[in-house]
């Protein structure tokens, strides 16, 4: 009975504790011009990322050489054709599929697989968590591109494969700030208590360390997409990762390189998009650590 | 002091040895290696005389033990592609990244902090504006892709400064700005956020109700205080400059470190690889070593 009751208060308290972040998220957009504008941006580009197929039509990757390196703006061409006569802006609609599922995917896998290994390492310690912290210490040392490009190259090359590439070297992040919440979290009064009255390892974990240790992680997870974005760009452009004539914006900038004394907008345009997604994400980001968490310092 | 130090050198050491044994069977895990250490033209007798050469015919404990053993002397087998040692072929290239990287963190130091003490001082006036979009967009813009638009601008429109490679002072311009942006971006988001902290705390009120001038608050006071965080993001931005490097030097065509890797990396020469990758650890391990030794001297109350 008595932990029924316990209990009950617990998933109150947690319910309030939700709505109560919802307010003050939806409080602080509305004065916050500049997330808004962020979020709607990417609200945009989700949405065309998911219609992308529709939009655009099945024939974009046929070369078209009649039309080759049409200027931006001319002959109804939003942002001109590229060395095949391809219409870059449909092209570069297309690419927002390959950077989001990029971003998305390899954050939420990330964490994942991060997260549960750096709270049990963080709760437990001992030799899991010696590991970690040494697994830490050797990613660290290591160029973030450079490991993911190693990897990339022994696994080949693919959409596919350069998300596994960046999940592998992208976890470990969460699992360091995970472990880090949880060593704090773990010596809270509400831990032991429900130590005390019984709760089971799992239960602890997600019902009560779990809820306070998420808003450090949504933040950095947000601000993350940004730079898995960004590695997954520069790895296609570096000639690993996403291979033509599939449309990625890093690979088209890649493919533009031959024509920088020609044709401007093939390099400037795809690499605008880039740029223009990880500043709405990074802004997202901020306002997210502002608004729920200002301690955190990323 | 000292032990601490040779503390942090044997874990520099376990670091890279353990980054070494990754590689090895990360390439190992990957199917048949030969095929990842053998150039994509090789016949197949060519690569049955490559599998004997390197003894991959060998139980993986052995290969494993020899190319520690190996390793150890500084010996990480031949690139496939240049027929000479690897590591010869990295070291060669060492002194252009130092250099690129070194001017890159020159420039973010004298551009970003500065430009994080105005925004702090003068909360809220167009510096800080300045700063704060700097600090922003810094950080979303791609490296390869902000090196082209200066290489769009500087050298295909106006024909000031070279494309690419290395040679005399215009040729590092273009390469170590492109790579200073973002740490730049960094260290004046941190001088911000920390002289702000600082400029807030008591001892500083005390120096002001003392009758001190503002440059000397600012100097002895609040700088040398906030240097503390601005060390150690320093240690960490070694390490973030090499890694911009690899891209960078990429896009100019910068003859270092990052760019042979990559070349290696396309050309699957993992012998190079392998030694580019323990001579970045060890410069970042380094790198962080005299973080710890300048943050020590930097804030007395931290003993080593």
């Amino acid at each position: 009975m008595s932990t029924a009751t316990l209990s009950s208060a617990g998933g109150n308290r947690e319910f309030t504790r939700q709505v109560n972040r919802q307010n003050r998220l939806l409080r602080s957009l509305r004065k916050d011009w500049w997330a808004m504008g962020s979020l709607a941006f990417l609200v945009i580009v989700t949405l065309v990322a998911i219609f992308s197929t529709w939009i655009v039509p099945d024939s974009i990757n046929d070369p078209n050489f009649g039309a080759r390196l049409v200027p931006p703006l001319t002959d109804g061409y939003i942002a001109g054709t590229d060395q095949l006569g391809r219409d870059v802006w449909g092209r570069m609609l297309l690419g927002a599929r390959v950077s989001l599922t990029v971003g998305f995917v390899t954050v939420i896998c990330a964490a994942l697989i991060g997260v549960p290994i750096g709270m049990l390492a963080g709760y437990f310690g001992g030799w899991l968590d010696v590991i970690l912290m040494r697994l830490v210490d050797v990613q660290l040392s290591f160029p973030f591109i450079l490991l993911a490009l190693t990897i990339n190259a022994i696994l080949g090359l693919g959409l596919r494969n350069i998300i596994i590439t960046l999940v592998i070297a992208g976890w470990i992040e969460y699992a360091r700030v995970a472990r880090g919440e949880t060593l704090v979290v773990r010596e809270k009064e509400f831990v032991q208590a429900a130590h005390l009255t019984g709760c089971g390892s799992p239960r602890i974990f997600v019902r009560h360390i779990l809820p306070n240790i998420i808003t450090p992680l949504i933040v950095i997870g947000t601000l993350q997409v940004a730079r898995f974005i960004i590695a997954e760009a520069s790895i296609s452009f570096l000639g690993f990762g996403v291979q033509p004539p599939t449309a990625a914006w890093g690979s088209m900038v890649s493919e533009g390189l031959d024509y920088i004394f020609s044709a401007w907008w093939l390099i400037t345009l795809p690499g605008l998009a880039l740029a223009f997604v990880a500043l709405a994400v990074n802004i997202t980001g901020d306002w997210l650590r502002d608004t729920l968490d200002p301690r955190i310092n990323t | 002091m000292r032990g601490y130090l040779l503390g942090r050198l044997v874990s520099g050491i376990i670091v890279i040895f353990l980054a070494l044994t990754a590689v090895f069977f990360m390439v190992r895990a990957s199917g048949d290696p030969v095929l990842l250490f053998a150039p994509l033209d090789t016949s197949l007798e060519g690569i049955e005389a490559i599998r004997e050469r390197m003894g991959f015919n060998d139980p993986l404990v052995v290969q494993y033990a020899r190319f520690i053993g190996d390793a150890v002397q500084g010996d990480f087998g031949d690139s496939t592609r240049e027929r000479r040692p690897a590591m010869e072929i990295v070291l060669e290239r060492l002194p252009a990244t130092l250099q690129l990287g070194g001017v890159a963190l020159l420039i973010s130091l004298t551009v970003g902090i500065p430009l994080g003490i105005l925004s702090a001082t003068r909360h809220g006036s167009g510096w800080d504006k300045l700063a704060r979009v700097i600090s922003v967009a810094g950080q979303a813009v791609p490296g390869f892709w902000l090196g082209l638009l200066l290489i769009l601008f500087f050298s295909v429109r106006l024909n000031w400064l070279p494309t690419s490679g290395r040679g005399g002072f215009d040729h590092i311009i273009l390469p170590s700005v492109t790579l200073a942006a973002l740490s730049t971006a960094r260290y004046a988001r941190l001088t911000r956020s920390t002289m702000l902290d600082v400029l807030g705390q008591d001892y500083i009120r005390t120096a002001k109700a003392k009758g001190l001038g503002d440059r000397i608050i600012l100097w002895r006071h609040a700088l040398k205080n906030a240097s503390v965080s601005l060390i150690t993001l320093t240690g960490l931005e070694i390490g973030r400059l090499i890694e911009g490097a690899v891209v960078v030097e990429q896009v100019f065509a910068w003859p270092g470190m990052g760019r042979v890797t990559v070349q290696a990396l396309l050309n699957r020469d993992f012998a190079v690889v392998m030694a580019a990758v323990v001579l970045f650890a060890a410069m970042y391990t380094i790198a962080n070593l005299l973080a710890d030794i300048a943050y020590g001297w930097a804030n007395p109350q931290v003993r080593l």
